[in-house]
């Protein structure tokens, strides 16, 4: 008589069972979560590394480019240039790398909508190369999202600009952050000193 | 009255299957969190490649030109990077004519450098080395 006192009847261990799956499940939903917010964070990890790599090949890869401002009423006189824009929030360069395509290739990076942009247009295609631009429906990728910040700095002959035009610089400073981080991205342009600008000027003019 | 008996569980058998339960419930919470700082240290890595690549990219113009060593710190990381001569010489001359020396004897003195780059954010340090060559015109 005194066993039976002891044990627990079966209606106890179900009730003490039911409450326990309770648990249990609740414990397995918030793993469930854990463990999907882990893997998107694991794909956007590698996915912003996978375009940092992108951008940093594209844009140490610049090269200069030299363009004529020629036009038979406004500019008579030729005018050359290196092609290079670079404002705050914009920038667009010729890279020997680009991601889309496997020949040089005139790319916009621009800051729009807390987006960081990527268009390219190969240069040698559909568009006039000694005035070269990227196009509506050229190749786009958004880099970066979700961004609070977003801005260009240029760096030339030690000092640091905002906005550089006609000119490579010597290195670029992309500044970007989350609402829950911040990253700069300090890229130096691989500049090739056979392709300085008195070489090419001497090699445009003499064509 | 024996056939209750027979339905009903004994307090120890509730408190080892309690126990196998826990047992169960401790060893996935800590496979879970053994993942989770897995993914910490995957993160840490993430930003470290970023931050790494710039700071070398921004050091390159000083470090052993100006600085044999530099600090600082960048996307959170805190950095220190100290140079050290590996090897020097002068450019190769060629002779171009007859009687003209010819050698190591040109006007650019090159200078091989060592960098070690120690890069330190919350706990996680990391060091890597690299070779890094400066040319000097010497007349």
């Amino acid at each position: 008589m005194r066993v039976f006192r002891n044990a627990f009847s079966m209606v106890e261990t179900l009730v003490a069972l039911f409450i326990l799956s309770l648990l249990i499940t609740t414990a397995v939903y918030s793993f469930r979560f854990i463990l999907l917010d882990i893997s998107k964070q694991e794909f956007l990890g590698i996915d912003r590394l996978l375009s940092y790599t992108q951008l940093r090949a594209s844009i140490e890869s610049m090269r200069y480019f030299v363009v004529d401002d020629y036009d038979a009423f406004l500019n008579p006189m030729n005018n050359l240039h290196y092609f290079f824009m670079g404002e705050e929030t914009k920038m667009s360069y010729i890279t020997q790398s680009p991601i889309f395509c496997d020949s040089i290739a005139v790319v916009k990076l621009e800051c729009k909508e807390q987006k960081l942009l990527y268009n390219e247009e190969p240069l040698y295609g559909r568009i006039d190369f000694t005035q070269p631009k990227t196009l509506e429906d050229s190749a786009q990728k958004i880099v970066f999202e979700n961004l609070q910040e977003c801005r260009f700095l240029y760096h030339k002959d030690g000092q640091t600009l905002k906005s550089l035009q006609r000119d490579l610089p010597t290195s670029i400073e992309l500044k970007l952050a989350t609402h829950n981080q911040a990253f700069d991205f300090y890229i130096n342009i691989a500049t090739d000193h056979n392709l300085s600008k008195a070489y090419i000027e001497d090699y445009a003019y003499e064509f | 009255m024996h056939n209750r008996s027979k339905n009903a569980m004994i307090t120890l058998e509730v408190l080892v299957s309690l126990m196998v339960l826990f047992f169960a419930i401790a060893t996935s919470t800590a496979a879970m969190k053994l993942y989770a700082s897995m993914q910490i240290q995957k993160q840490n890595y993430e930003e470290l490649y970023i931050a790494t690549t710039s700071i070398i990219d921004k050091i390159k113009s000083d470090i052993c030109s100006k600085n044999m060593l530099m600090e600082g710190l960048y996307n959170g990381f805190s950095y220190r990077a100290t140079c050290s001569l590996e090897k020097e010489s002068q450019n190769y001359q060629k002779a171009f004519d007859l009687g003209e020396p010819e050698g190591l004897i040109g006007g650019y003195q090159l200078r091989l450098y060592r960098v070690d780059l120690s890069i330190e954010k919350n706990n996680f340090f990391k060091t890597l080395s690299y070779f890094l060559m400066t040319d000097e015109r010497l007349f």
